[in-house]
């Protein structure tokens, strides 16, 4: 079981995704609403895993990859988007997010993603 | 068979011949003669007619003397007269033995030479160093001889000198030292002759060595050449090194070539080498052998020798000749013992495989020979000359052709297998690109350099309208550079991952969907990697599913229609109203509004509220068009007002354009996809219903092949129920019928009323049977109810009161007519049964009263002694009876005299209906489940127990302050509504997001959460509602905030549950708009 970083702006999706991964056994450790405090919270926290908005106000979710990345190159990122982002989601893969999850969440594709993650 | 046998026969011949051959020259061991001291030995040369002698002897023996020519004029005694070869290490004399070092002379005399000639003399192979003079003059010498091991050095290789005869006697001294090898002596004999003679000689045995040592060192390369061609073939390398050290060996032995050309080389490194290339030999020959027969010699035996041989070698390098020598025996008879093992081995092989193995039993089998020969020979046991490299020729030769013969074999085999392989492998192909191009999908693949194969299928073609080989596969989906760009990248990713979970992650970017060509092609990835090396593919499968979408999309267009239809027809009266407004308004309120004398801001607004409240109103019916056609105008309208604000637009160029729109072709389309599926006639009459009922069922056959059957019965159900009626009105027209009728026959009546429940039958089932209820009420006014005057007199209401009641309990449908005139006059009956010959007076003894009465519904039964127009024939009550059987009904029948009838006809129902309703429960019920387990994870652990009567349906609903609606399209046409007290949601959010939490985002938290928990509680059961979750789809929820708010939707209900909470109420409120649910 893993410790968890949530990343994102809306905070019902935070709650929803939290949820799902404590149902199934995770910890969250911190929950961040943009990308500043998200590499805050993950240089505080180191957490195995980090689930992370593609799209926040202000600072986006790739350069927000990039920021914990170049500072951790181990953090394990999946990313969460809309159907229609691949371009960025590529992006984000590039700069080292490790997987990605198309809105609306399925709790168990985010469990499976995360879990996939993990073992890597 | 003969020719084998005969082979083998001759084999035989050969090896025995050759046996023989070695036993009769094995003879000369120590007979050396035992002659006196004191003669000389002389050797006669006219005692040969050859040219050429070898001076085997008599030779003079002095052991342990180095004399010189002049030491031999004193008299000097010799110790034996012995002939060559001679090795002194087992010679025995007068008991004394002599030691393998040591040194000696020997002298001899050579007679009858011709004066005056040139001779030649050779020297071979003298252990360790000599001297040799001829009558007192030094000629040739090797190494250097010295009385001992200090001194002397060793050295050993064929030498020559000629000598020119100045007397007809040549005396020869020979001197021998050995401090080295480990036998002393001489093993080869002098040779001597005539110079020309001994030269040829010798050159014709330098040929000879040249032409062995050449001839092994080309088959040694050419088999290393093989080996290098097929490594899996250890054979050729074990026979190329064997030929190798044979080419070797033959230069060191023979003409001694080696040394004659390298003559530095030590005589300790010389010899050496030679003993190496035996030890090296047999293993390897071995190897060679057992890689050609593996089964042929025994594992263990084969690693014994390597080891054995690999430790003889190590002595060999470490240790000098005087002491790795004497080991040389042991493996000499080693050798021997092996040899046996060997000749056991090969005929064995020999009688297995029989001719395939000639060719190496014979090569072996003569080099066996040879080397037993030789080694013999080495030991001076024969004298026949050494064969071994012959032997070795006519081996190697054998197993060159052997070699040949295999690879030759192999080559035609492997062809053979090669055609047959190409032909399967043509075979497979085309049954593969067969299946492919059957397929009817696209399969294509491609590499890191996108560049599309050669093999892909024929749908590929037909999907890109060209080949598309060499194409690359970016240029194939896409057009767009950027996107290109993308995909390339994209793709190049999935080449470099590393595993397979980079290679699908990258793959999941790749669009799976495209247009192309008007086509819309479903694309899927696979990467394919090569068995056989580590390259990558992509292989891409691509599906028309044009079709499909198309399909889809007119289904969905028809179903659209469909619904459309349903709904107008459903909801006539209001649609019609809708109609003639909106007629209305374009024929006659437009003009009043336009010639009013309003502004002209004003005037475009009231019009554009019209236009406005048409679309909405058209929009009900999801009408497809003239919602769209009135949508066009409202924004021609908003235009031209800015327009007309800046001045850019007139009143009179706005009243042309709003009076030039033909409004009637507007509605055209709409109106005729009505007229199409429901009839021409359906505008014409505005209240009834005027449809055939052909219509309705080819609407209803429609709906079944269009929508998936359980979609499709709940539509057909209502289509159903369209062609259903009301029982009630089935009987309404009686009244007005009995009304009249009572007048006619001076009888006064009450309105009859008709009581009891309303349902809709079919009815193409009962209309018969209400029909011929006629004969019932008739018969009530005629017969039953007695005329005002006679009523009054029995203190009866002089109005008779005729009722008709209708009830279903359960399946059933029971249709009451009482009256309460004066009742069935049984007498009279039984005696019209009896005087009409029905029954006899005894068997009507035995009838019950109600027996009795029921015979009235017999056939021209009657009480009456009149008949009229109206009753009396007793024909119509057995109409009834006729039509009730048909039916599976029966009635029953209660009179009282003067107190009334009873006709009681309890009939089945039956209602065609593809399904029941949906019971509300069964949505309701996972609903609760899902709010609970809701409530367990958020808030206190307080938990409803579902209770289905708790269930209530209302037109209206009072909603709380807080409400998230969500649209259930599909089958469950309708809402569910999520409504919250305050408090409640308060308390909740306060819980989840104490922090976060304030005045200013209160309102947009409470939205998202309501949002969300809607969603939740609605998703979270949509599997437990039975076989409904993939016929409904639901909306995003959409919120509301208000203090006090009720909604009411237009006859539909609403289902509602409340839930009470200790900090607040939940209200769970379901809609659907055919009204599909019901409650039992």
């Amino acid at each position: 079981m893993a410790n968890i970083l949530i990343v994102d702006d809306s905070m019902m999706m935070r709650r929803n995704l939290r949820l799902i991964m404590e149902e199934s056994g995770h910890n969250v450790v911190a929950e961040a609403s943009n990308g500043k405090q998200a590499f805050f919270a993950y240089a505080t926290h180191i957490p195995d895993l980090v689930t992370l908005d593609i799209s926040m106000p202000g600072e986006d979710g790739i350069s927000t990859v990039k920021r914990i990345i170049s500072k951790f190159p181990d953090a394990k990122i999946i990313m969460i988007t809309a159907l229609q982002q691949k371009q960025m989601v590529y992006k984000s893969l590039k700069n080292g997010a490790k997987n990605y999850i198309v809105k609306p969440i399925q709790p168990q594709k985010v469990l499976d993603t995360i879990e996939e993650v993990l073992k890597k | 068979m003969e020719k084998h046998s005969l082979f083998k026969k001759f084999v035989m011949l050969f090896v025995l011949s050759i046996i023989l051959f070695i036993l009769s020259n094995c003879n000369k061991k120590s007979i050396n003669l035992n002659k006196s001291n004191n003669t000389t030995a002389t050797i006669d040369l006219k005692a040969t007619n050859n040219n050429t002698i070898k001076l085997n002897g008599p030779w003079e023996f002095y052991w342990n003397k180095l004399l010189y020519p002049n030491d031999f004029n004193d008299n000097i005694s010799h110790d034996s007269l012995v002939d060559f070869p001679f090795l002194w290490n087992n010679y025995k004399l007068k008991n004394k033995t002599f030691n393998n070092y040591g040194y000696a002379t020997f002298r001899t005399t050579i007679k009858n030479i011709n004066k005056n000639e040139i001779y030649t003399i050779q020297v071979k192979n003298i252990s360790t160093a000599y001297r040799l003079f001829i009558n007192g003059k030094l000629i040739l010498s090797n190494g250097r001889v010295a009385n001992n091991r200090e001194k002397m050095i060793p050295k050993s290789y064929l030498k020559s000198a000629d000598y020119y005869a100045n007397d007809n006697n040549l005396e020869l001294i020979l001197q021998v030292s050995n401090f080295y090898h480990f036998r002393g002596g001489i093993f080869d004999p002098l040779v001597f002759g005539k110079s020309d003679v001994v030269k040829k000689l010798i050159s014709k045995h330098l040929i000879l060595d040249t032409f062995l040592f050449s001839s092994f060192l080309m088959i040694a390369l050419y088999n290393l050449a093989l080996y290098l061609f097929r490594k899996s073939d250890k054979a050729t390398l074990y026979f190329s090194i064997l030929c190798f050290l044979i080419s070797l060996r033959s230069i060191m032995t023979g003409q001694y070539l080696l040394v004659q050309i390298f003559p530095t080389i030590s005589w300790e490194l010389q010899h050496k080498i030679e003993v190496l290339t035996i030890y090296f030999s047999f293993p390897i020959f071995l190897l060679y052998f057992k890689s050609i027969y593996s089964n042929s010699i025994g594992k263990k035996f084969l690693q014994f020798i390597v080891i054995i041989s690999i430790m003889f070698s190590i002595i060999v390098i470490v240790t000098k000749c005087s002491t790795y020598g004497y080991f040389l025996l042991y493996y000499q008879a080693l050798l021997a013992i092996s040899t046996l093992y060997i000749i056991y081995c090969l005929i064995r092989i020999y009688l297995k495989n029989g001719i395939r193995s000639s060719y190496t039993v014979f090569g072996i089998v003569v080099l066996l020979i040879t080397i037993i020969n030789d080694v013999l020979m080495a030991n001076s046991i024969i004298d026949t000359g050494y064969f071994t490299p012959f032997g070795l020729l006519i081996f190697i030769f054998s197993q060159g052709l052997m070699i040949s013969a295999i690879f030759s074999k192999r080559f035609s085999k492997i062809e053979k297998q090669y055609k047959k392989q190409v032909k399967i492998i043509k075979e497979n192909l085309t049954k593969y690109s067969n299946l492919l191009n059957n397929a009817g999908q696209g399969f294509l693949s491609f590499n890191k350099d996108l560049i599309i194969d050669n093999e892909y299928s024929k749908e590929c073609i037909r999907i890109f309208n060209y080949e598309i080989n060499t194409m690359k596969f970016t240029n194939l989906i896409s057009t767009d550079k950027d996107e290109k760009i993308f995909l390339k990248s994209v793709i190049d990713d999935v080449f470099k991952a590393s595993d397979e979970y980079n290679e699908n992650l990258y793959l999941s970017l790749l669009p799976s969907e495209i247009d192309i060509n008007n086509k819309t092609i479903a694309i899927k990835y696979k990467v394919i990697h090569s068995s056989i090396n580590s390259n990558k593919k992509i292989m891409v499968i691509l599906t028309d599913i044009t079709d499909k979408r198309k399909l889809e999309n007119e289904m969905e267009k028809e179903r659209k229609i469909l619904k459309t239809v349903v709904k107008v027809y459903s909801n006539k009266k209001i649609f019609i109203e809708c109609l003639n407004e909106f007629k209305n308004f374009y024929r006659n309120d437009l003009n009043t509004i336009i010639k009013s004398e309003i502004e002209i801001k004003d005037l475009i607004y009231n019009i554009y509220i019209k236009i406005h409240t048409f679309k909405g109103n058209f929009s009900q019916f999801n009408l497809p068009n003239i919602v769209d056609n009135l949508h066009e105008i409202e924004t021609k309208l908003s235009e031209i007002e800015k327009l007309m604000e800046q001045g850019a637009y007139s009143k009179s160029k706005f009243i042309s354009f709003i009076t030039s729109i033909n409004y009637e072709e507007l509605l055209d389309k709409d109106v005729n996809i009505i007229n199409k599926h429901l009839g021409e006639d359906f505008f014409n009459d505005e209240d009834l219903i005027h449809i055939s009922k052909q219509k309705l069922i080819d609407i209803e056959e429609k709906i079944v092949s269009y929508f998936p059957f359980d979609e499709s019965k709940h539509i057909v159900n209502e289509l159903r129920k369209l062609r259903y009626v009301p029982i009630k009105s089935m009987l309404e027209s009686y009244p007005y019928y009995l009304e009249k009728l009572s007048k006619r026959l001076n009888k006064k009546i009450k309105p009859v009323k008709i009581y009891g429940d309303n349902f809709l039958i079919n009815p193409d089932i009962y209309t018969d049977f209400i029909k011929s209820l006629i004969h019932v009420f008739r018969n009530s006014v005629d017969h039953g109810i007695e005329p005002p005057d006679v009523r009054l007199k029995m203190n009866k209401d002089e109005s008779g009161n005729i009722k008709c009641l209708i009830k279903r309990i359960k399946n059933k449908i029971i249709i009451s007519i009482s009256d309460d005139g004066k009742g069935i006059d049984i007498i009279k009956l039984k005696n019209y049964l009896i005087d009409n010959n029905i029954f006899s007076s005894s068997e009507i003894q035995n009838f019950s009263k109600s027996e009795l009465i029921s015979c009235i519904f017999n056939k021209n039964t009657t009480t009456v002694e009149n008949t009229t127009t109206i009753s009396g024939r007793g024909i119509g009550l057995n109409a009834v009876k006729q039509e009730l059987e048909k039916l599976n009904g029966h009635f029953n029948i209660y009179t009282e005299t003067n107190l009334g009838t009873k006709f009681e006809f309890i009939i089945p129902y039956k209602q065609e209906l593809l399904s029941e309703q949906l019971n509300i429960t069964s949505i309701m019920k996972p609903l609760i489940k899902s709010v609970n387990k809701y409530c367990k994870n958020e808030l206190e652990k307080q938990t409803h127990k579902f209770d289905s009567k708790k269930i209530k349906k209302a037109e209206k609903v009072d909603l709380y302050e807080l409400s998230a609606f969500i649209n259930i399209s599909g089958l469950l046409h309708g809402k569910f509504i999520l409504s919250i007290e305050k408090k409640l949601v308060k308390s909740i959010v306060n819980k989840l997001f104490n922090d976060d939490i304030n005045k200013y985002n209160e309102k947009a938290i409470f939205e998202d959460f309501l949002g969300e928990t809607a969603n939740i509680i609605l998703g979270n059961c949509l599997d437990d509602f039975d076989n409904l979750v993939n016929m409904i789809r639901i909306s995003s929820p959409v919120t509301l905030f208000s203090k006090r708010s009720t909604i009411k939707y237009p006859f539909i209900d609403c289902w509602i549950y409340n839930i009470s909470l200790n900090k607040g109420n939940i209200k769970l409120i379901i809609t659907s708009s055919q009204n599909k649910f019901y409650n039992n």
